[in-house]
C-alpha cells in the first residue's frame, strides 16, 4: 500500500505553470594565441535587481527621464574575482569592488549594435585580450558583468560603475588568458514566452 | 480459507502497483520523481537557463585496443565549475588524468584525429532532472574568432 500511495502522491504542490519566459546566459570562448577554439561554455545569468529596475524604467511612463541609447545596456565586463558573487543584490560597485583588472586595464567592452529580434536580445562586443589591453597576461576570468554604455564614446572603459548600473551577472568557468590569447564573450536576453 | 485471501490480497496488490505505476509514469508524483533520478536527462524537459553547456578539442594520443586515450587541455575548466556537483563522476567516467590532462574514451566514439567533447549538465537548483549530466562527440569544425 505504501507503494501504491507513493505512486499517487503528487511530488509538486504547485499549481501554478511554471512555463519561464524569461533569462539570460553567456556564452565564452576561449581562442588560443594562434586562433584557434580551445574552450566554450554557455551558462545561465543572474538578473540583479538594477538590472530588473532598468527594464522597467526604459519600458514603462514612470516619470523619469527615458535612457538615451548610448547608455543603454551593451557593455561587458571581465572580472577576476575569487567567487564570483551572483546575488539578486549584487551592484556595478559591489562588481568592481571585487575584482582587481579595473582600473589598471580598461576591463569592458561595448557593444553599439545589440541584436534585438524574435524577442532575444544579443550583446556581443569585439574581442577580449590581455597583454595591457584588457587586462595583465596570465589573468583568470572567473566571470563577467553586463553593464551599461559609456555615453562619452565607444572605446573600452574601467569598471561597471563607471558607466551606470550592473545589469547582470554570470559566474562562467575559470579561464586564463595568456599572451596572445582571447576571450569572445556573447549575452543572450530572451523575454520570449514558451507559447510563442 | 486464509490461502485464499492471500492469494486475492496478492492479486489486488499487484493490481494497485500496476494501476499506480501507469498513473505515476505520466504525474507528478514522488514515485515518477524517484523514477527520473534513475533515467538519464530529458533535455527537453530541462529549463534552458538551468543546463550549463561546454565543449572543448579532444585529440588522438594513442589506440590502447579499442579504448582511445585523448589529449582533452581544457577538461578541467569544465570539471572545477561549482555548478557542476557531480564533476567527480564523470572524471572517474573518462579516467581523467589531471597532470598529463587525458582522457580514455571508446575509440568508435571519437570522429577523427580531432574532435569535439560536449559536456552538458543541468543546474542543482533545477526542477527537473537537477545535477544530471550527459557528454558526447561531435565532429571538430574549426572556427576562427572573429576578431
Amino acid at each position: 500500500m505504501s507503494v501504491f500511495a507513493m505512486m499517487i502522491i503528487p511530488g509538486n504542490f504547485d499549481t501554478v505553470n511554471n512555463e519561464l519566459v524569461f533569462y539570460g546566459a553567456g556564452t565564452i570562448t576561449q581562442y588560443d594565441k594562434d586562433g584557434y577554439e580551445v574552450f566554450s561554455q554557455t551558462i545561465h545569468n543572474r538578473l540583479v535587481d538594477t538590472g530588473e529596475d532598468f527594464i522597467l524604467d526604459a519600458v514603462f511612463q514612470d516619470g523619469a527621464t527615458d535612457v538615451a541609447d548610448n547608455v543603454q545596456i551593451g557593455s561587458i565586463c571581465i572580472g577576476n574575482q575569487g567567487t564570483v558573487t551572483v546575488a539578486e543584490t549584487e551592484t556595478a560597485a559591489d562588481f568592481d569592488g571585487d575584482e582587481t583588472i579595473a582600473p589598471t586595464d580598461d576591463n569592458c567592452k561595448e557593444d553599439t549594435s545589440v541584436v534585438t529580434t524574435g524577442g532575444i536580445a544579443t550583446v556581443n562586443p569585439p574581442t577580449f585580450t590581455c597583454g595591457g589591453t584588457n587586462c595583465v597576461d596570465g589573468t583568470t576570468i572567473t566571470g563577467f558583468a553586463v553593464c551599461q554604455n559609456d555615453a562619452t564614446d565607444d572605446l573600452d572603459f574601467a569598471g561597471c560603475a563607471t558607466e551606470g548600473i550592473l545589469f547582470a551577472v554570470i559566474d562562467s568557468a575559470d579561464t586564463t588568458l595568456n599572451a596572445g590569447e582571447t576571450l569572445s564573450i556573447t549575452y543572450n536576453l530572451d523575454i520570449t514566452s514558451g507559447s510563442s | 480459507m486464509k490461502s485464499r485471501n492471500q492469494k486475492i490480497f496478492v492479486i489486488v496488490a499487484i493490481g494497485l502497483v500496476i494501476i499506480g505505476l501507469f498513473y505515476s509514469l505520466n504525474s507528478e508524483s514522488i514515485f515518477a520523481k524517484f523514477l527520473e533520478q534513475l533515467s538519464p536527462p530529458d533535455w527537453d524537459e530541462v529549463k534552458p537557463r538551468d543546463i550549463v553547456k561546454n565543449s572543448i578539442p579532444i585529440t588522438l594520443v594513442e589506440d590502447i585496443d579499442g579504448k582511445c586515450k585523448v589529449h582533452g587541455e581544457k577538461f578541467d575548466l569544465i570539471i572545477d565549475h561549482q555548478y557542476f556537483v557531480r564533476s567527480n563522476e564523470l572524471a572517474e567516467k573518462l579516467k581523467y588524468d589531471r597532470e598529463n590532462k587525458t582522457l580514455i574514451t571508446p575509440c568508435e566514439e571519437l570522429k577523427g584525429e580531432k574532435s569535439r567533447l560536449n559536456v552538458w549538465y543541468v543546474i542543482p537548483e533545477a526542477e527537473k532532472h537537477a545535477t544530471k549530466y550527459e557528454y558526447f562527440i561531435t565532429e571538430w569544425e574549426e572556427t576562427l574568432p572573429q576578431n
